[in-house]
């Protein structure tokens, strides 16, 4: 897979407060810009939220390649430091 | 003889002389003891032969006299390692009566099928429920006929412990047991018709499982797909439309007595694909549309 850095994806995950929508005092990041590469239209299958991780299920397809992928990420929202990496799979 | 005759059991207590040999007979009681594995007194009935003291014996001779006399061949080896010990400490020991007829067990001739249904399904309880079930299987053997074409047909069950799985209140315990996933309580109180009932009620629950409360909620805005609904803690529910940015939130009541089904919306500046709620910590995540 060619990974061309001129084609990219991005998705922004905003960490809101429950109540009035501001943004959420506790994270470090209030809105985290996803990179995810070489992904054409990424769409998020799932999205869970733990005491201390956010992970996302991504499916997407590649700009280079016909196959259908789903991406696993998660980090944690308090530090903003990301605790898994990329796991994609064919699917 | 038979006047001066004293009884001793090995591992019991010996009725001899002290005078004479007490501490000697002690000394090769315990030994035979240690030899043949009866180590407390307490086990001296398993042993089927009897050691027998000729107490006249032995104050006629200078020596102790010691004779014994063997109920069960199956003793006799036995008694043959305290005879060596005992020749060895110098002892004579005599037969003093033939050996009674031989008790033969051998094997019985019935068959299983004769035996009682209660003790073949005590013997099925020591399998485990998987195991049990495939006495209920009937397995299919496959074979080409006359004319070469594949066919299946069961091959043959075994219907004595088929009937007997299917009869037997306690082997189909064990496999409801196994179909519901769960285990007995090896304390319970309760009989096996309760238990089988109380496991009954159970898995009856989750075959029609119906809401006990239901609440009927009319909602402002409008919810276009299922799958944007979030189920987080605290009974909160969270909803949003594809074709807004506008995410409600509806918490359903613990209790209906407790109080209403309260519904709050969240207009947010951006529109918006996924969303993911913690009210512990006052949390909402939502995934931006439109970037990419």
């Amino acid at each position: 897979m060619v990974d061309d850095p001129t084609l990219r994806s991005f998705i922004n995950i905003h960490l809101l407060n429950l109540l009035d929508g501001s943004p959420h005092e506790v994270p470090l990041q209030k809105v985290i810009a996803l990179d995810l590469g070489h992904y054409r239209s990424p769409r998020v299958i799932d999205m869970q939220i733990s005491d201390s991780r956010i992970a996302l299920a991504i499916g997407a397809s590649s700009f280079t390649a016909v196959r259908q992928d789903i991406e696993l990420i998660a980090w944690e929202w308090k530090t903003g430091r990301v605790v898994s990496g990329s796991s994609p799979w064919q699917n | 003889m038979a006047t001066s005759e004293k009884m001793l059991y090995i591992g019991t207590s010996v009725d001899l002389d002290r005078k004479s040999s007490g501490d000697e007979m002690g000394g090769l009681e315990a030994r035979w003891a240690r030899l043949n594995g009866f180590a407390g007194s307490k086990r001296s009935g398993t042993f089927q032969g009897a050691l027998i003291v000729n107490r006249g014996t032995c104050a006629s001779r200078a020596e102790p006299r010691l004779e014994y006399r063997s109920d069960q061949d199956r003793s006799g080896s036995l008694v043959e390692q305290f005879l060596v010990a005992s020749a060895k400490r110098g002892y004579i020991l005599q037969r003093l009566s033939p050996a009674p007829p031989r008790v033969k067990f051998s094997m019985c001739p019935i068959s299983i099928s004769e035996l009682p249904s209660e003790v073949l399904e005590y013997i099925l309880l020591s399998l485990s429920a998987a195991e049990i079930l495939k006495m209920k299987e009937v397995p299919r053997k496959i074979a080409y006929n006359s004319v070469h074409r594949l066919t299946l047909y069961p091959s043959q069950v075994n219907h004595l412990f088929l009937d007997l799985v299917i009869n037997s209140q306690y082997l189909q315990h064990r496999i409801d047991l196994f179909s519901a996933g769960l285990v007995d309580n090896p304390n319970t109180v309760y009989s096996l018709g309760e238990r089988r009932a109380r496991l009954r009620k159970y898995s009856d629950g989750w075959k029609g499982a119906e809401s006990s409360v239901r609440y009927e909620c009319p909602l402002e805005s409008r919810v276009i797909a299922f799958e944007s609904l979030r189920v987080s803690d605290q009974n909160l529910f969270s909803l949003h439309s594809d074709d807004s940015a506008t995410v409600s939130f509806i918490r359903i009541p613990s209790s209906p007595k407790q109080e209403t089904v309260t519904e709050r919306r969240l207009e947010l500046p951006f529109r918006f694909k996924s969303q993911a709620v913690r009210s512990q910590d006052n949390l909402l995540a939502v995934v931006e549309q439109g970037i990419g």
